[in-house]
């Protein structure tokens, strides 16, 4: 498998900028406002060159000057762990027409293509990204397969990416209890999911981790036909994740899905605000970049 | 119970059943596949759901299903009927009791209740009459191959109908089921009434019994049969058993047979005459029959011996009797004395041979041995002692006289041997008188003198009665002995010749008897042993001579059919003797009839001597078969289904029922949303 890359939204997205909302405690100098004093675009004072500092942060204005090496030292900014978490369940092969060999619009197709976009952003602006991969196959996944925060991870990211296979169960509360157990403090954490599984199991892990100070963003990968119930009237659905196949009267069954659907949103609602997440829903029938575009700008 | 369509060519609408069947079947699986990727919420919506419906579904096809089937069934107008006498329906004041007394009332209730059917049937009506408060009247008849009414009128005093009932005995007879109807119809005088029939309803009804009922129905009159319940019918009996050559002294081969539905094993036990018990294990497998045999002994005493089979199911007929012929080979023994180089010149050769006449399988086998001395004279060896030309010795005289004293048979013929002087000297005491002289009556015109016609007073030539006397007439002796003396009075000449010299005298002497024969048995004084009276007559005298086994008329008859046996006219103090006891035989005329209601080996004797007949009296065995062909009720509702059975017509129900089911269809029925879930 291959990542479906999208040229418009690897050039937007290098041209924005992913602020934390909360003060984080980054290694390197950044654009993230920084509880530590260190290279900021607020000048707080210079300081004469010592190997090993940055040569980035040479002031070349007071070396053309004065005609010495001095470190310049900015107040707040400093770089941010970004850590992508990945839903490679069997669900997320699906699309909005109902087919399974169109992957490069499902769910999961798109889920690829917004990760490699904000790895590459990440990277960019040299921030830390790392990856936790939920369910899928042919690629260590979970914890095993977790690669921390790091400015070099990114062909690791890549390469993980393009072998996952989706299948099985995500079960994101239990990776995200992991994950928590295991990100450095204050991290931006985005997941990319269809969420697809009990809000009460992963809901509690997402108010955990908000509670650690992370930056907790979601993304919600639906299909508006699914949820609309606008499907042939009698049709045999059918489930790899669940593992069955059922004749489904549509007409017949409208007024119960809409039922559970809006009582599921208001589960999801519910959770999102107690983790004070911002909670992206992005419908596969429409353009992915716009989510995104939330997503970085943090408005959900 | 039976169930019965009156309109049962609406048979046609019983497939629409499968129309909700095929309905289900049509609504198949939608063939359009869609990835849900939103399974999770929609599994949500189906455990609300599912499990209704998958139910509602099956509840509603059973329930469709159902609903056509009684409303077919409703359309066919089924009619449920089930035997009853009609009992109750009406008050009788006539009562007929019939109690079926045969053999196959004999038979248990169940294999370890030694209760009988009919035992079961004198209490419960003992009972029943205990019970009847009202002013009825009753007749009773008992029966079985006929009719025996126990009253002579109508009895309103239940207590001495009791009494009645509790004296009837148990016969070994057959039934005639028909013929009891049609007295106790007949008892009605053409009134109405009931009869209440006790009977184990075993064997076969006739067709003759489906008029019999239908006469009833038109008198008016109930039949009330009242039968046990009868656990796993079943019973043995020995159905044949004959006597036939074989080894050692012969075979009695005796067939049993099973009228039960389960194999059994069981023991027979074969007692002989004199009372030696033979013991055999046969299998008998279900409904069938089975052939056994037992070796007769070398020695044994004729008469009528038995076989009987250990049966608790129904005793009466586990016992069969058969005749059984003197055997043994050293029981007579016949002495030469003259042996002769050839087998045609021995003195015995044609008493040999017309005693064993094939020699083998023949009633007497006698041993020839050619010296007296070689014979030790001993009732309990041997029934006859046949001195045949044998020289007179002292020594041979004293044992003689003893075994015949003591109840042996002698039979003396003379011949060349027979010195007179030496016999009138030595042999005295076993002859009635002395010799004479030797006397030829041959001339040269006339050979030899013939037998006059005997007397048929003697049981001897009873036989001979119907054919076969002349031949007697036919033998002509060219030369006898003559007597000296007068015969004494208890000596009895059984054959004489025409010109009235006694030939063969017949005399006792103590418990025995003695035949002498005044001439020789080989062809050298007569041509007696070649005529056709001479086998069967030295069969019979030998026989006569051998003891009471040996004589008198032998007959196998089945219980139930006339026993007649020929007699010469005048004879008197005759008596049919067995192990029951004696009763007076029925002369009438010269024939002897035998009355009785019991199977048995039975003696015709004069007082207590002579035997005449032989009869081995058994039950007829078709009353052993005890299975039930068809219930009499199931005859009787043919003849007369109104009578006999009571009828309810359903279909109302049916329709009924129907419209319930479809209420619960209605209330339970799919509404809003049906997912057709598998």
């Amino acid at each position: 498998m291959t990542i479906p890359w999208d040229p418009v939204i690897q050039d937007r997205l290098t041209r924005l900028h992913l602020l934390s909302r909360q003060i984080v405690w980054g290694m390197n100098s950044g654009q993230h406002r920084s509880n530590r004093v260190t290279r900021s675009v607020e000048f707080v004072e210079h300081k004469v060159y010592q190997p090993g500092d940055p040569i980035s942060s040479l002031d070349w204005k007071v070396f053309a000057r004065t005609d010495k090496l001095m470190i310049r030292r900015q107040s707040a900014d400093t770089d941010a762990n970004i850590v992508l978490v990945l839903d490679a369940s069997g669900d997320m092969q699906s699309t909005s027409s109902g087919a399974i060999d169109e992957w490069t619009e499902s769910k999961f197709g798109k889920s690829l293509t917004a990760m490699a976009g904000l790895t590459q952003m990440a990277a960019k602006r040299g921030d830390p990204v790392g990856l936790w991969v939920c369910g899928g196959t042919d690629t260590p996944v979970g914890l095993i397969g977790y690669i921390p925060p790091s400015q070099r991870s990114l062909h690791p990211i890549f390469h993980r990416l393009a072998s996952v296979n989706p299948q099985g169960s995500a079960n994101l509360g239990d990776n995200l209890r992991q994950l928590g157990m295991r990100l450095p403090r204050k991290s931006i954490v985005i997941v990319v999911s269809d969420w697809m599984e009990e809000p009460e199991e992963w809901g509690p892990q997402l108010e955990v981790l908000a509670s650690m100070g992370h930056d907790i963003r979601c993304v919600q990968l639906y299909s508006e036909r699914e949820w609309s119930l606008d499907l042939p009237d009698s049709v045999q659905v059918f489930s790899d994740e669940m593992s069955t196949e059922n004749p489904l009267d549509t007409i017949a069954m409208q007024s119960k899905w809409s039922t559970v659907l809006e009582d599921y949103k208001e589960q999801v609602s519910h959770w999102a605000a107690r983790s004070n997440s911002i909670w992206i829903p992005a419908a596969l029938e429409q353009e992915l970049l716009p989510p995104l575009i939330q997503l970085i700008k943090g408005r959900g | 119970m039976e169930l019965n369509w009156l309109s049962s060519a609406a048979v046609w609408l019983v497939p629409l059943v499968l129309l909700p069947i095929l309905a289900h079947l049509v609504r198949r699986p939608p063939r359009e596949r869609w990835f849900f990727g939103a399974m999770y919420l929609l599994q949500k919506v189906q455990q609300r759901n599912t499990t209704r419906n998958r139910i509602d579904d099956w509840w509603l096809l059973l329930l469709r299903v159902l609903l056509l089937l009684l409303l077919a069934g409703a359309i066919m107008r089924p009619e449920v009927r089930w035997r009853d006498p009609n009992e109750q329906t009406e008050y009788s004041k006539r009562v007929v009791l019939l109690v079926d007394s045969s053999l196959s009332m004999n038979q248990t209730l169940a294999p370890k209740d030694s209760t009988t059917v009919f035992e079961w049937s004198k209490k419960q009506l003992v009972e029943r009459l205990k019970e009847d408060q009202g002013q009825r009247v009753f007749q009773m008849g008992v029966y079985n191959d006929g009719v025996d009414d126990v009253f002579s009128d109508w009895q309103d005093d239940t207590i001495s109908v009791s009494s009645a009932v509790q004296a009837l005995q148990q016969t070994e007879q057959t039934t005639d089921l028909v013929e009891a109807i049609r007295w106790a119809r007949q008892a009605f005088e053409g009134n109405g009434g009931e009869i209440w029939l006790y009977t184990d309803q075993s064997g076969i009804f006739s067709e003759a019994l489906k008029t019999e009922i239908s006469l009833l129905v038109e008198q008016n009159v109930a039949l009330i049969p009242h039968t046990p319940e009868i656990a796993s019918r079943g019973n043995l009996a020995i159905v044949n058993a004959t006597y036939g050559a074989g080894v050692e002294g012969g075979t009695l081969r005796f067939t049993i047979e099973n009228y039960g539905e389960v194999a059994r094993e069981t023991s027979c036990t074969t007692t002989l005459p004199d009372g030696t018990e033979i013991n055999t294990i046969v299998d008998i497998p279900a409904l069938s029959q089975t052939e056994s045999f037992v070796t007769i002994p070398r020695v044994a005493d004729g008469g009528i011996g038995r076989v009987e089979v250990k049966d608790n199911r129904l005793t009466l007929d586990n016992t069969w009797y058969f005749q059984l012929p003197q055997i043994g080979a050293n029981r007579v023994v016949l002495v030469d004395g003259d042996p002769g180089t050839a087998p045609i010149d021995s003195e015995v050769y044609f008493l040999e041979r017309a005693l064993a006449p094939s020699n083998f399988g023949a009633h007497i086998v006698p041993e020839v041995v050619g010296d007296l001395s070689a014979v030790d004279p001993s009732v309990d060896e041997q029934a006859v002692i046949v001195l045949a030309n044998v020289a007179t010795s002292d020594a041979s005289v004293g044992p003689l006289v003893e075994y015949v004293r003591s109840g042996g048979g002698l039979f003396i013929s003379l011949g060349h041997n027979s010195n007179i002087s030496s016999i009138n000297q030595v042999w005295t005491p076993l002859f009635p008188t002395t010799l004479k002289d030797r006397h030829i009556l041959s001339t040269e015109y006339d050979y030899g003198t013939p037998i006059a016609l005997p007397s048929l007073d003697h049981s001897l030539f009873t036989p001979f009665q119907s054919g076969g006397l002349g031949g007697f007439a036919r033998a002509r002796w060219i030369e006898v002995f003559r007597l000296a003396e007068e015969l004494p009075s208890d000596a009895t000449v059984l054959l004489e010749l025409q010109n009235g010299l006694p030939l063969l005298i017949e005399y006792s002497l103590g418990k025995g008897r003695i035949c002498l024969l005044l001439g020789s048995l080989d062809i050298e004084s007569s041509n007696f042993p070649l005529q056709s009276v001479y086998m069967p007559f030295m069969q019979r005298l030998i026989g006569h001579l051998g003891g009471q086994a040996q004589g008198g008329e032998r007959m196998d008859a089945t219980l139930g059919d006339a026993v007649n046996i020929s007699v010469s006219s005048g004879m008197d103090s005759l008596q049919w003797n067995s192990v029951d006891g004696s009763v007076q035989a029925n002369l009438r005329g010269d024939t002897v009839r035998l009355d009785s209601k019991r199977s048995g080996a039975y003696q015709l004797q004069v007082g207590t001597g002579t035997v005449l007949a032989w009869v081995a009296l058994n039950s007829n065995r078709i009353e052993s078969n005890v299975a039930v062909d068809v219930p009499l009720l199931e005859v009787a509702a043919e003849v007369a289904p109104e009578a006999f059975y009571e009828t309810r017509e359903i279909g109302p129900w049916l329709i009924l029922l129907a419209l319930g089911l479809l209420l619960l269809q209605s209330l339970w029925g799919p509404k809003e949303e049906v997912n057709h879930a598998p």
